[in-house]
């Protein structure tokens, strides 16, 4: 009788643990971020006319001194995420200033067309939730 | 007479290798990278990019074992390395580039020091300038001085990264600077960094650099009711800042720029090694988003050719600190891509071509990370790549309290 508990237990124990979804996987590996939460009421304080491509959420914004940070995410993949936002600087006159696409990031760095700010756009596939690449998006005075 | 003719057979031998045919055929040419540096006054700094421009000749291709060179469009191209001394005299600086010029340099790597002054004369010359330490924000500019590139923080990146890790914390910062060109560069930096939160700032103060007792203007800044300091200083000034802190007790956490990472200041403070802990500078970072492996064989690759770069101060427990080669690892990726722009238009004859590849190659940099230029953007060390570290026993590891340090690995510095 003893064993057979045992061994039910053992067997609830198996299924939960590994009943847990993809999500919840990725949420054990090191490095991995949170990619969810309300998104921004309001427009965060970025210069005019900043890229923001489709499937962009905003999920925070702080003033760090004299620099906005944002966070949040874009719906897809890396390698789209980043051919998105390059095509979105381009198109809005940003100056790209340096941008590298490697396997888990990418980054592009930028200043805007009246040369006022700049700053960084980085990219991190490493979002809990899958689909998603996390955007964190720096902007100081250039 | 046997002897004679053996001697003949050697003047022949060393002459048919300095030029002309080669063996196979091909041409030889050599070409002349400059390293102008302060070898004098910054012996550390100077002889570590002197170091970092010869690593990256090597390593862009040898034409015989431990020889520099490589082969492009049927001439191989030796590469030379010359060592001038700026002693951070602008006029200095300026006798060198004109030496440069007159050995028909392929680049100069600089320091910084003077290049207001040099970088038109470089220009006309179709030499490449590229600066390796200073951060001066107008030392730069892709369209007024096309020829002038560089790898190292910018002053901008700095100034900036410190206000947005220092200005959260409500501290009241002196912002403390020295007479060099590095103190006066980085205190326009720091004005415009602060310019928008100058509740921020409680004091803004001079620091002569030949004056060894700061005593009186670290006791300005107290009774501004500084709660902490900026020092962006030389080394040597960086420790006596210090020293005139902590020996009246007064233990303000102190900030700086690289130059806090220069050994000067701990072998100016090795008496008082608690002096030293808690010090904490900006810098570039020096490992990839991927990870530190790349830097780790880059730092033993020098350490291969030089030996370990000492530090002259222990831990208490009695181990000596090395330093890790971070101003070896920008003149060596500025070597890398100009050779991979010589290489990319056939050949260094056509100086303008040469110039204007500089723009379009990448290199895989010592880091890990990609390095490039292009023609809106000269620099290659980007403002969100500046970090901080914290010296503690001797010995810098990034901070905990800032998201992009906390994610850097520590680097080794007791090999």
């Amino acid at each position: 009788m003893r064993t057979a508990s045992a061994l039910l237990a053992l067997l609830l124990t198996l299924l939960v643990t590994g009943c847990g979804g993809a999500d919840e996987k990725r949420a054990r590996e090191p490095g991995t971020v949170t990619c969810g939460g309300t998104p921004l009421e309001q427009e965060p304080d970025l210069p005019a006319g900043f890229p923001k491509p489709a499937a962009t959420t905003y999920l925070s914004a702080e003033r760090r001194g004299p620099t906005t940070v944002v966070d949040g995410f874009l719906a897809g993949e890396l390698g789209d995420a980043y051919e998105a936002y390059r095509e979105a600087f381009e198109s809005a006159g940003y100056s790209i200033l340096f941008d590298e696409l490697e396997a888990a990031d990418a980054e592009i760095s930028y200043r805007d067309p009246a040369r006022s700010t700049s700053g960084q756009v980085a990219l991190r596939e490493r979002c809990v939730e899958a689909g998603r690449v996390a955007v964190h998006i720096t902007a100081r005075p250039a | 007479m046997r002897r004679r003719w053996f001697l003949a057979l050697c003047v022949l031998t060393v002459l048919a290798g300095c030029g002309g045919d080669s063996g196979g055929g091909g041409k030889v040419a050599r070409l002349t990278i400059v390293v102008s540096a302060p070898f004098s006054r910054s012996p550390y700094v100077a002889e570590t990019i002197a170091r970092g421009v010869e690593l990256g000749a090597l390593d862009s291709g040898q034409v015989a074992a431990g020889k520099a060179g490589f082969n492009v469009g049927g001439t191989t191209y030796e590469l030379r390395v010359l060592q001038l001394d700026s002693g951070l005299s602008p006029r200095q600086a300026l006798r060198n580039v004109r030496r440069a010029v007159a050995e028909k340099a392929i680049a100069i790597v600089d320091e910084g020091t003077g290049v207001d002054a040099t970088w038109s004369i470089a220009r006309r010359a179709g030499i490449p300038i590229g600066i390796v330490y200073q951060g001066g924000t107008g030392l730069v500019d892709p369209e007024r001085r096309p020829n002038v590139f560089r790898i190292a923080p910018t002053d901008h990146g700095v100034a900036f990264r410190l206000a947005e890790y220092l200005i959260p914390k409500g501290l009241k910062i002196a912002l403390l600077y020295d007479d060099t060109g590095y103190g006066q560069q980085g205190a326009r930096a720091l004005d415009e960094a602060f310019s928008r939160n100058r509740e921020a700032v409680a004091t803004r103060l001079l620091l002569p650099s030949g004056q060894s007792d700061l005593a009186p203007q670290i006791l300005r800044a107290r009774r501004a009711g500084a709660t902490a300091l900026i020092v962006w200083a030389r080394g040597p000034t960086i420790a006596n800042a210090l020293a005139a802190a902590r020996s009246r007790n007064w233990s303000v956490p102190v900030y700086t720029p690289p130059a806090g990472a220069d050994p000067v200041v701990r072998q100016q403070l090795a008496d008082h090694p608690e002096w030293v802990d808690g010090l904490t500078f900006a810098g570039g970072r020096l490992t990839a988003e991927v990870g530190g492996t790349a830097f780790e064989v880059f730092a033993t690759r020098y350490r291969d050719a030089y030996g370990p770069d000492r530090v002259g101060v222990e831990t208490r427990a009695g181990v000596a600190v090395t330093q890790p080669p971070e101003y070896a690892m920008y003149p060596y990726d500025f070597v890398r891509l100009l050779v991979a722009a010589i290489r990319s238009v056939e050949g260094p004859q056509d100086r303008d071509a040469v110039l204007s590849a500089m723009n379009e190659v990448t290199v895989a940099g010592a880091n890990g990370d990609e390095r490039a230029f292009n023609r809106r953007n000269h620099d290659g060390v980007v403002d969100d790549d500046v970090y901080f570290a914290r010296f503690r026993d001797m010995v810098f590891r990034p901070v905990k309290d800032d998201p992009l340090s906390a994610t850097l690995p520590a680097i080794d510095q007791l090999q």
